[in-house]
């Protein structure tokens, strides 16, 4: 027997045995039963309406490839994916779960906003544990996240992110610096960046205004150094003493010009922009960004693309913000039960697993523990999401209270008075948002 | 044969009916919802009330609140402020812009007829996409405008003032080449503007361009027979010709800055600050961003309507006493 013979007669054994395998793998996700599915198909022919913003993203495009060709198949549902840019979702949101003829079943929603729409959700207490959802399996910033820190679960979680370091791994070693572990870490480490002479911001901040995204690393700084937004009698407490040595060290970074002067105007993806562009060593932000820097056209970015945990506080708290992107049923949903169904299926860990596996459609946006612990998941993502877990095991929200849309804009003006003014005295500045925030809360009757 | 009176109203009646709808119904809905106290995340309470017993009028849920509110919310007076500084710089660049354009592509020719054709682009690109075109292209790193306005402005300007500096006893500070034309709250709100003119000016030349066909060409010829120069014809013949026109841009111009709203939300987001919040911005934010408070933001719209009315009554009774 020749060679290839040989060869030839291993490769179809070889396809002769996998098959079973295949075949049973195939079977796994196409059969309703591992989804807790009902096999009847009772809700067949029934079409559900998803209001959620950028179906584009890698995560939400892979899987609403697999809810048209598996769901669907196994339950006769079909789902149809809104598709909003992200600066209109919210004003969608509000103006789709308040209408009493809304044709959306289910809805996507950022944390903070869920807030003001939490009456209009269906409670998903019940649906959790017939469902028998592991809900053990969602750290505690995220299941806070879901249930606006109450009893009741508005949704489940979907779509989170944790703050991650991004940095330059070349950059760093030049310098003879670790990753940094806290804020007063970075500021050294930019110090030292700026005294080698290298041609490189040392870090990129976001400053700007656009959708307040100069507040997310802000809450860092404040948790960090203990204090918070508000103290136990929801009276603003971002003013005091610990917030004011907070937020001087957040606005470090841009007075002591470690921060290019143009981030008082940038957003979270022009300030990562720097980085994936070559311009900047670090940049602190959601994980969801990595695969920008690891995938950069820039040779020297990609191959020196690194990863941390968001730094804490010297001597303090590591806490960041765990920002949650839940997935509820409207109550004027006339396809509860079909919602339910499809609930099931795209939160399961299956799928959740599958989709962050999903070589189509490379995203690395997990939610659930066992999938942030699973090793062939790190594998494939290198390691991310066990850096990602360990930022979630110190996560927080932010106070989930409907008020708090109204107090955002006033944090994020106050930060970026701080960035654009040089000569802005800090305490003055917050002081003065500590009464516009006591303002909203006194006309909520906090205070009565 | 008797003439049917209610042919006509047959043919209106789908356009009346159209604008009932979309139009009055809006408009007398927020005046309604601006006497009460109505919030999108609560089911509304509202005076009017049509039960069983036919219609009823609860009178303790008509409020003035929200108004009151208006007077003393720092934030909805400094955009009315800024609105006004936006109207002004715009308007002013636009028409100003406008005419100048005019006057050079006015004459006959191909490449005239080609310019004017290809005016119309800016106006046609939508206000949201020239937000972000905007955006882009103030970014120091990347930015053609960034650039153009680097090589063009500051560069020359600082190499003229190094010049001066040469001097004995001369230390005129240097231009910065470093401007962050959105981190500023003057340049900001005067880039913003510029995103409009870029759009609005070339219509307007287009405006302008018919109007100055129209007048005849006797009229210059008089003018220079008299001995008049180029400058003098523009300022006391073809402007004084143009008035009426310019009105009409102005006040058209002016209607449309006073609703700025697309390019705030993607190229300045507000900012630096409230250096940018229109009033039509911060209305979409009070009523379905932030509050959610539909009475809120409905008083808010009247208040700007009123204003608007006062404006447009001094107006157009000045532009007639003056006539």
């Amino acid at each position: 027997m020749t060679v290839v013979r040989k060869l030839m007669l291993l490769l179809a054994l070889a396809i002769f045995l996998s098959l079973p395998f295949g075949a049973a793998f195939a079977q796994d996700v196409m059969d309703p039963a591992t989804f807790g599915l009902d096999a009847s198909k009772p809700y067949d022919g029934t079409h559900l309406k998803f209001l959620i913003c950028c179906s584009t993203a890698a995560q939400f495009a892979s899987a609403a490839a697999k809810g048209d060709e598996e769901f669907t198949a196994m339950t006769g549902i079909s789902v149809s994916w809104g598709d909003l840019p992200f600066g209109s979702f919210q004003e969608q949101l509000y103006l789709e779960a308040t209408n009493p003829n809304t044709e959306f079943d289910i809805v996507a929603f950022v944390d903070a906003w869920g807030t003001n729409i939490y009456d209009f959700l269906h409670p998903l207490n019940d649906f959790v544990e017939e469902a028998g959802i592991d809900w053990n399996d969602y750290g505690p910033a995220y299941q806070g996240a879901a249930t606006g820190n109450s009893d009741t679960i508005y949704g489940l979680p979907f779509r989170g992110h944790p703050l991650l370091l991004h940095y330059r791994a070349d950059v760093l070693e030049a310098v003879g610096m670790e990753p940094p572990a806290t804020w007063q870490d970075v500021s050294a480490i930019s110090q030292a960046i700026v005294d080698s002479g290298m041609d490189i911001t040392p870090i990129a901040m976001q400053y700007g205004l656009n959708v307040d995204q100069n507040l997310f690393n802000w809450y860092s700084h404040l948790w960090g150094a203990g204090t918070d937004i508000f103290d136990e009698n929801w009276e603003p407490s971002f003013n005091n003493e610990a917030g004011l040595a907070a937020t001087e060290q957040y606005m470090s970074y841009l007075r002591d010009g470690y921060s290019a002067e143009a981030s008082v105007a940038w957003n979270e993806q022009e300030a990562n922009t720097e980085l994936v562009q070559g311009r900047a060593a670090m940049f602190v932000g959601w994980w969801w960004m990595a695969s920008r820097m690891s995938t950069s056209d820039i040779a020297e970015v990609a191959e020196n693309a690194a990863f941390a945990p968001a730094p804490g506080w010297e001597g303090g708290d590591i806490a960041s913000y765990g920002y949650l992107w839940p997935v509820g049923i409207l109550k004027q949903s006339d396809s509860l039960d079909a919602a339910l169904e499809y609930l099931k299926w795209l939160t399961h860990p299956i799928t959740e697993r599958r989709i962050v596996l999903d070589e189509e459609f490379v995203n690395n946006v997990a939610v659930r523990l066992s999938i942030l612990a699973d090793p062939e998941v790190n594998e494939f993502h290198n390691g991310l999401l066990e850096i990602a877990s360990a930022v979630l095991a110190n996560a927080r929200t932010i106070p989930l209270i409907p008020e708090y849309t109204e107090i955002i804009p006033v944090l994020a003006e106050a930060i970026n008075e701080l960035a654009t003014d040089p000569m802005a005295d800090t305490q003055a500045v917050l002081d003065l948002a500590a009464e516009d925030v006591r303002f909203v809360m006194q006309a909520a009757g906090y205070y009565d | 044969m008797r003439k049917k009176r209610w042919v006509p109203w047959v043919l209106v009646g789908p356009a009346l009916l159209i604008i009932v709808l979309t139009t009055i119904y809006p408009l007398l809905a927020a005046l309604y919802f601006s006497f009460h106290k109505y919030k999108l995340r609560s089911p509304p309470q509202f005076a009017i009330q049509i039960g069983d017993g036919g219609i009823s009028i609860d009178w303790s849920l008509l409020t003035l609140d929200n108004y009151a509110l208006a007077f003393n919310d720092s934030r909805f007076i400094n955009s009315l402020q800024v609105t006004f500084w936006f109207t002004v710089i715009s308007v002013a660049l636009s028409v100003i812009i406008g005419l100048g354009i005019a006057v050079i592509v006015q004459k006959g020719g191909k490449l005239h007829t080609l310019t004017k054709v290809l005016l119309i682009f800016p106006f046609a690109v939508s206000p949201a996409l020239k937000g972000y075109s905007w955006r882009f292209m103030l970014n120091e790193n990347y930015g053609i405008y960034d650039l153009l306005i680097d090589s063009l402005v500051v560069k020359p300007i600082n190499f003229l003032l190094s010049i001066v500096n040469a001097l004995p006893f001369a230390e005129i500070p240097l231009v910065s080449e470093s401007i962050v034309w959105l981190g500023d709250k003057f340049w900001a709100l005067f880039m913003l503007a510029m995103s409009e003119t870029w759009g609005w000016a070339p219509l307007i030349a287009l405006m302008f361009v018919g109007a100055l066909g129209s007048i005849d060409e006797q009229i210059f010829e008089a003018a220079r027979i008299d001995g008049a120069n180029r400058l003098q014809i523009f300022f006391r013949v073809t402007l004084p010709l143009l008035r009426p026109v310019i009105l009409i841009v102005t006040m058209l111009k002016t209607i449309f800055s006073l609703k700025m709203f697309d390019q705030v939300v993607t190229m300045t987001g507000g900012g630096p600050v409230r250096a940018t919040q229109t009033i039509n911005y911060y209305i979409h934010q009070v009523g379905f961003v932030r509050g959610l408070d539909i009475g809120y933001a409905s008083a808010q719209s009247y208040i700007l309507v009123v204003i608007l009315t006062v404006c447009a009554v001094l107006y157009v009774s000045l532009v007639l006493n003056r006539d």
